[in-house]
């Protein structure tokens, strides 16, 4: 196969990053964390919208409404890690992270349990509704939910 | 090069305040924690973008110095439109890109490896482990390859020894001509040259 190599080229953003002027890492980290930790109200309202989108959604009946729920299923859980991720809201993002998995294998198996995506979004909401301090009840609900999930994916292999 | 994954040091000076940067993501929110985090770092988002054709019609016309675009969009994705980026010519074919993602799907691996971009950092992601890959790939010097329908930063990029057993051809045909000048040599001195 025929390869065309492009000779190695410095780009603008390398010969500004070292240029004069600019701040020390540790301010632009200090200022990039605050500019972010101002935005937590707004993200804990986007989990709750999310969540409150795949809470209701019909299961399809007919293939184009099943592809288009599990694309809307796939992008609200996408959004919900990008929304959680921030804050460190690490379960939430962990159950998120859990059904793009269940939807990504349900696009290669052309099957989808929707008893799993009741299962996780019943999971989204008591982990948005439980306080930080629940460690436990929120470990909780993680650990259950993995275990559903290994088991169910246990029997079907 | 700072290596991938290697901290930056607090008191370490940086100046990306006059690069031109341009973020696309569906998610207005997202966008928004993208662009917080740049405008940290000194760096003011030119171009905010929620679709990908809307960046592309920016980006035919307009030198930008970094793009950092989310790779789950509907319509085209950021894979496809990396993938143009490339071979768009100027003026942004070889920006440096840095992709990122909430969840890569199985079937999307590929397309991940193969669309041109010069990382892929996955969310939720940190503000440390954002900047440092900002300074990665600003000092990305890699050289572009065009291979079939792949024109990108080489991926070749690890340096030092293969974890397991080596199968990179350049660096097989490498050893094995080492292997035979060492031979030639041996043979030399032991006066058996042919």
């Amino acid at each position: 196969m025929t390869v065309i190599t492009h000779a190695r080229r410095t780009s603008r953003l390398a010969k500004m990053i070292d240029s004069a002027g600019g701040m020390a890492v540790g301010v632009a980290l200090t200022r990039a964390r605050e500019n972010i930790a101002r935005l937590h109200g707004q993200g804990l309202e986007e989990v709750a919208r999310h969540i409150g989108e795949l809470a209701a959604l019909q299961q399809p009946t007919t293939p184009e409404a099943k592809d288009e729920s599990l694309r809307r299923i796939y992008q609200s859980a996408n959004h919900i890690i990008d929304a959680a991720g921030p804050f460190g809201l690490d379960d939430i993002c962990a159950v998120a992270s859990s059904l793009c998995d269940m939807v990504d294998r349900a696009a290669a198996e052309h099957s989808f349990d929707w008893r799993i995506l009741q299962v996780h979004i019943q999971s989204l909401q008591l982990l948005n509704t439980l306080p930080a301090e629940a460690v436990r009840q929120r470990e909780a609900v993680t650990t259950q939910l993995s275990a559903m999930v290994a088991k169910k994916f246990g029997q079907a292999g | 090069m700072s290596t991938v994954g290697e901290a930056l040091r607090d008191t370490a000076i940086i100046n990306l305040t006059g690069a031109v940067t341009m973020v696309v993501d569906d998610s207005a929110f997202s966008a928004e924690i993208t662009t917080s985090a740049l405008l940290g770092f000194g760096i003011r988002t030119r171009h905010s973008c929620r679709s990908a054709p809307e960046a592309m019609q920016i980006l035919a016309e307009t030198e930008i110095d970094l793009l950092v675009i989310d790779c789950e969009m509907p319509g085209m994705d950021g894979f496809e439109m990396v993938q143009w980026l490339r071979r768009s010519g100027p003026p942004n074919a070889f920006v440096p890109v840095i992709m990122t993602a909430a969840h890569i799907r199985r079937s999307m691996v590929n397309r991940a490896r193969n669309c041109g971009a010069n990382y892929i950092v996955t969310k939720p992601f940190s503000a440390s482990s954002l900047l440092e890959r900002i300074v990665w790939v600003a000092r990305d010097n890699r050289p572009f390859l065009e291979v079939g329908e792949y024109f990108g930063p080489d991926r070749r990029f690890r340096e030092g020894q293969a974890p397991g057993e080596e199968r990179r051809s350049d660096r097989l045909r490498l050893a094995q001509f080492e292997a035979e000048k060492a031979a030639t040599a041996a043979a030399v001195a032991a006066g058996n040259a042919p």
